[in-house]
């Protein structure tokens, strides 16, 4: 593991109204790893992420991504990161492969490596000839395979992935959960995910961090937390720490 | 491909193939051109009955005092006109017209019976007031013409019964010259004062106007099929200009305004020229000679206001469009926005500004888009001030409605903007 490419410095995001969703949050992410934020629903795990992909803007405190600050040079941010929020869709009325080339677009330098990035897509999302169907016509479980793919396909220097198997079925999650972590060994993405399934995040991840009412609880590898806990796994330190009171 | 082209390409993709945005570009915006067209047709009709009740009364000076003269009073008699005999010789018409209170006044010439009597062609010429500058004063002209062609054939049928008479004579033995009092002004050719303010008052604006509302209609249910679709968020993430993420949209909305105007206006002129006889033919615009019939600078105030109000009304659907949620709330945001806008646009024809006070004139010539069809009118009153505060309003409109555009495009209040408050997936703890 190598220096941080994301730090994360007492971060503040207050939304009008008075709703204090994330409270002096500092945590960082190292390159190649990948790194889990947990917590309960309303912890600040979406806003954060959200912060990091540049929608929205700390109230106070810093977020840096690959050197740039996401306030400051949000472009730039934007050129490095790949992004799947939790409720993400894609376009009903293309096809899946014309939705993965839309990205694609925006990302290729060229029509060779446009093509490259597709074809990574495909054995990532591992839909076969159905992409070749409108989106319309996919389960929830297809889509969210289909936006892993997108997200990855482009091998971001970090993908930033929210609740990547939420609502899915077993199988569904199991085959999502493979594809992010073959592909992070694989090429060395580095990317930080949100959930609050325990099992996935001590399968998936190297380090996580615990977050709850908007600060950090915790940090560590998932068998450092287990162990410096005393328990049997990753849900019962979760349950330690926040002490059931969310 | 650049990521404009790229995200152009998907935009088509998904008009043609999705039936949200289909039913965005033709059923609302054919309800929305229905409900327009309607309340202008019954304007239309209720205005042109009263134009015809207020040419009920007409003043006739008679400087012939001859048989045929007579005669042509007698046949208003016949169809029921009251009408006023003014001794007079033709001097300082609009003094009398305003002083009778009377919208038609006859001059018939002093060699009128005599001409008739050696087989050649009469002339009568007929003045009409043109008080309110509305559009529908038209058919007071038409009535005075009417009355004139009625009369017309009426001594066609005697004359045609004598033997030898020129057929050209018989099919036309009375032409008319007809004059407009416009302001303290007297101006020839009612139907190039009309074309003039036809033109400019109602068919460009409408135009504009109609091509507004669907430029901001289709941008608005756009931007909220993405947010319906769920990719809003994934965009503002990707390597891409914020601002090209909403130009492209309505970019494809100007695209689609301009095609809607074309054939929406194409269905204005038909029914124009079909229902309001007297300007069919200077509808098309073929020969008008605005600089004759409108102040100086009208056409340079309507120009710019014309542009100023296509900017406003572009950041209008700019903004508007990230308040809406899916489209349900477009329809909801657009409807909200446009509204009054309608009703103020189509207000704008049929007020009558010369009964108004200075303070109220000044009032309306602020009114975004609105405004257009009273720079024309208000150049013909004699306030040039108002009209020149009409056009540059909405460039001022357009100003204020870009630096609101620009706040919210590069904030995160392009993600967070509703139209009803709603918290963004965070539990109060």
């Amino acid at each position: 593991m190598t220096d941080p490419i994301v730090v994360v410095r007492d971060l503040v995001k207050v939304y009008p109204g008075g709703v204090r969703a994330v409270d002096k949050l500092s945590f960082s992410v190292r390159e190649g790893e990948i790194f889990g934020l947990i917590g309960p629903n309303g912890a600040g795990k979406t806003t954060t992420l959200r912060i990091l992909a540049t929608i929205l803007q700390p109230t106070e405190g810093e977020a840096i991504v690959y050197g740039y600050n996401v306030v400051k040079e949000p472009d730039k941010v934007r050129s490095v990161i790949s992004y799947l929020p939790e409720e993400a869709g894609a376009y009903k009325y293309l096809t899946g492969l014309e939705f993965l080339e839309f990205i694609a677009s925006f990302f290729a330098r060229d029509e060779e490596e446009k093509d490259r990035m597709v074809m990574e897509a495909i054995k990532i999302s591992g839909l076969g000839d159905r992409l070749r169907d409108k989106v319309k016509t996919y389960s929830k479980g297809m889509l969210r395979r289909l936006l892993v793919a997108k997200t990855l396909m482009i091998k971001p220097k970090l993908a930033i992935l929210d609740e990547p198997t939420s609502g899915l079925d077993v199988v569904n999650a199991v085959k999502v959960r493979e594809a992010i972590k073959n592909y992070a060994h694989e090429h060395g993405v580095t990317i930080l995910l949100s959930s609050h399934n325990m099992l996935e995040v001590e399968y998936l991840c190297d380090r996580i961090g615990i977050v709850h009412k908007g600060r950090l609880i915790a940090e560590g590898a998932p068998r450092d937390l287990i162990k410096e806990h005393g328990v049997e796994n990753l849900e019962e330190v979760f349950v330690k720490l926040v002490g059931g009171g969310f | 491909m650049s990521a404009f082209i790229t995200l152009l390409v998907k935009e088509l993709k998904s008009i043609i193939r999705d039936p949200k945005m289909l039913i965005a570009m033709f059923v609302v915006p054919l309800v929305m051109i229905g409900v327009m067209y309607g309340i202008m047709f019954a304007a239309i009709t209720q205005q042109a009955e009263q134009a015809i009740r207020e040419s009920g009364v007409i003043a006739i000076i008679d400087l012939d005092h001859g048989v045929w003269s007579q005669r042509f009073i007698d046949y208003l008699r016949d169809q029921g006109i009251t009408f006023k005999l003014v001794e007079n010789n033709a001097e300082h018409i609009p003094d009398i017209m305003s002083s009778l209170g009377v919208r038609i006044l006859y001059v018939i010439p002093s060699n009128f019976s005599e001409a008739l009597a050696a087989n050649k062609t009469a002339v009568i010429e007929y003045y009409v007031w043109f008080k309110a500058l509305t559009v529908f004063e038209m058919g007071i002209a038409d009535r005075a013409s009417e009355l004139i062609g009625g009369f017309s054939e009426n001594i066609t049928r005697s004359i045609i019964a004598k033997s030898g008479v020129p057929e050209e004579f018989v099919r036309y033995p009375v032409n008319s010259t007809s004059l407009v009092v416009l302001g303290t002004k007297i101006v020839k050719e009612p139907e190039q004062v009309l074309a003039g303010v036809l033109t400019t008052s109602l068919i460009i604006p409408l135009m504009v106007f109609i091509m507004l509302v669907f430029i901001i209609q289709f941008a608005v249910t756009s931007i909220a099929v993405e947010k319906e679709e769920k990719m809003f968020e994934t965009l503002l993430t990707l390597p891409i200009n914020r601002l090209t993420i909403v130009g492209v949209k309505l970019l494809v909305s100007v695209i689609i305004g301009i095609a809607y105007v074309v054939i929406y206006g194409a269905i204005l002129l038909w029914f124009l020229a079909g229902s309001l006889s007297a300007p069919a033919g200077a509808v098309g615009g073929e020969g008008i000679n605005l600089s004759i019939v409108l102040p100086p600078n009208t056409v340079y105030y309507i120009g710019a206001g014309m542009i100023g109000a296509v900017l406003f009304g572009l950041l209008l659907a700019m903004i508007l469009s990230l308040f809406a949620e899916d489209v349900r709330t477009a329809q909801l945001v657009s409807n909200y926005a446009l509204t009054p806008l309608i009703i103020m646009f189509f207000l704008s024809m049929f007020i009558d500004l010369s009964s108004l006070s200075y303070t109220v004139r000044a009032v309306l010539s602020l009114i975004p888009l609105a405004n257009i069809s009273f720079i024309p009118k208000l150049m013909i009153l004699g306030n040039q001030e108002l009209g020149l505060i009409a056009s540059v309003s909405n460039i001022a409109y357009a100003g204020a409605a870009t630096v609101i555009a620009y706040r919210i495009v590069n904030t995160e209040r392009i993600f967070t903007a509703r139209l009803f408050k709603k918290r963004i997936k965070v539990k109060k703890r």
